[in-house]
């Protein structure tokens, strides 16, 4: 659940397309592998922000690797406080202030609670994540600290600052479906099924509306 | 969010000790205590430790915080104050009337004011756009699909929505994703919002079992059923912490 760890993973601080690049690297070749690309539209043409779109395997072939992610703590703020990682990887959650302040992350989203106690300076406390989700955390002690882990199923995706053309690459061959996680939380998207086999596959849309306005006979 | 929690509970015979207590109506109980928020058990320690190593008293106050000569945790402002804190005490009774006013400021800094609500179904919150910015308020579920909102409102303009749903809910707006108001909704919930380290009462309670919940929203709640009894006050403390809550 939530251990020590080594210093013993790549860093993703910049953006996520950076980690993405890396976990397509990582990922042991598939016998095909093709790209994946399309448009995403939002109904009414709301300038959505922070949508990740992902790719979640539907069969076997589709599976799926793990990789590991760092966090840190430094001047009480969380780097990244947006992070992408798949299902089934690990986040090292770093204490890297330069004078003695301890944290104490934790989280308590459905998709993943946890606590890793205090954390030190120089301290790496490493959790994993199994199922995909959203999960937001803090730090009990500091008020203004807080991230986001988005956890998907695969390690094809794409963190995107606005609506728009967006591309998948080195997806192997097999059925998928293609969703986005979107922290507005008045927008969701109605997933789209793609059948990856010999070539790639173009012109997918995936259209991301305001949510259905519950009933008052509901 | 929730928790399930082993506390001390004592009950108290209706009516002695305490001269200031109100009489409970005929055929009633209650239920009191205290609700104190408090930083994670390890924090504690360490500064406690710390405090005792530097002499005692101010410590290391820039970075961690220090103890007071009377054993008090002096909070610096980047952190939590756990005795400043707003915390609420639930009571779920299927027999409460919904309709209670909850009010919610959209201000002109920007900010949302309350930053958490606990509500019933059914009950009412007033929403005022005092901001500089029309604003969509809409409420939705944090963990499902299910929203509802209210019409824009101009600058200045209120408007007061029912509440339909039911869970762990988020109050936000179209405009502004960084507005939003935490809000626990429930069935049959009574509340009361107290800050960190004071008492809380519900009294007049019909005899039965009933759910009792301690929350803060960034903290999630700790949940137990407590019997009230005709006649008799029954105590029930809690204590609001990631170790209390997170196990």
């Amino acid at each position: 659940m939530v251990r020590k760890g080594k210093q013993r993973s790549f860093v993703c601080s910049v953006t996520v397309i950076v980690a993405l690049s890396m976990a397509v690297a990582a990922f042991s070749a598939p016998a095909m592998a093709a790209s994946v690309s399309g448009e995403i539209t939002v109904a009414g043409g709301k300038k959505l922000k922070n949508m990740v779109i992902y790719l979640e395997p539907a069969d076997e072939k589709a599976a799926e690797a793990v990789k590991n992610y760092r966090v840190t703590q430094k001047g009480r703020v969380f780097n990244p406080s947006v992070m992408v990682v798949v299902a089934g990887s690990s986040v090292i959650f770093v204490n890297d202030e330069d004078q003695e302040i301890d944290h104490n992350v934790y989280s308590l989203s459905r998709t993943r609670k946890f606590d890793v106690g205090l954390a030190s300076v120089g301290s790496e406390l490493v959790v994993d994540f199994p199922e995909p989700g959203t999960v937001k955390y803090y730090c009990s002690v500091h008020k203004f600290m807080e991230g986001t882990i988005v956890v998907v199923p695969s390690p094809f995706y794409m963190l995107m600052e606005e609506p728009g053309t967006f591309t998948l690459k080195n997806v192997p061959e097999g059925a998928w479906k293609l969703n986005a996680a979107i922290s507005h939380r008045r927008y969701a998207a109605e997933p789209v099924d793609v059948s990856v086999s010999d070539g790639s596959v173009d012109s997918v849309s995936l259209e991301i509306s305001r949510k259905r306005k519950k009933k008052a006979t509901e | 969010m929730a928790g399930m929690w082993a506390l001390p509970v004592a009950v108290l015979a209706g009516g002695c000790a305490a001269p200031k207590q109100q009489r409970l109506a005929e055929g009633t109980g209650a239920v009191v205590g205290e609700i104190k928020a408090r930083p994670h058990k390890d924090y504690l320690k360490k500064a406690k430790d710390k405090a005792q190593d530097s002499g005692l008293n101010e410590g290391n106050a820039d970075s961690y915080g220090s103890f007071s000569s009377s054993g008090k945790i002096v909070y610096n402002e980047t952190m939590v104050n756990y005795g400043r804190i707003e915390v609420y005490a639930i009571l779920l009774n299927p027999a409460a009337e919904p309709g209670n006013r909850h009010e919610v400021k959209a201000k002109k800094d920007g900010g949302l004011h309350p930053e958490a609500l606990a509500v019933a179904k059914g009950d009412i919150i007033h929403i005022k756009n005092e901001s500089t910015q029309p604003l969509t308020f809409f409420l939705a579920d944090i963990n499902g699909g299910d929203i509802q909102d209210v019409p824009e409102l101009a600058p200045g303009d209120s408007a007061d929505m029912t509440v339909e749903l039911v869970g762990d809910l988020e109050l936000a707006t179209d405009e502004d994703e960084r507005l939003s108001v935490a809000v626990l909704s429930r069935e049959g919930l009574q509340s009361r919002r107290i800050q960190s380290g004071s008492s809380y009462e519900f009294l007049d309670v019909p005899p039965g079992e009933y759910d009792l919940l301690f929350w803060y929203w960034r903290l999630g709640s700790l949940n137990q059923k407590v019997t009230i009894v005709e006649g008799q006050r029954t105590q029930v403390d809690g204590v609001l912490s990631v170790d209390t809550i997170v196990r």
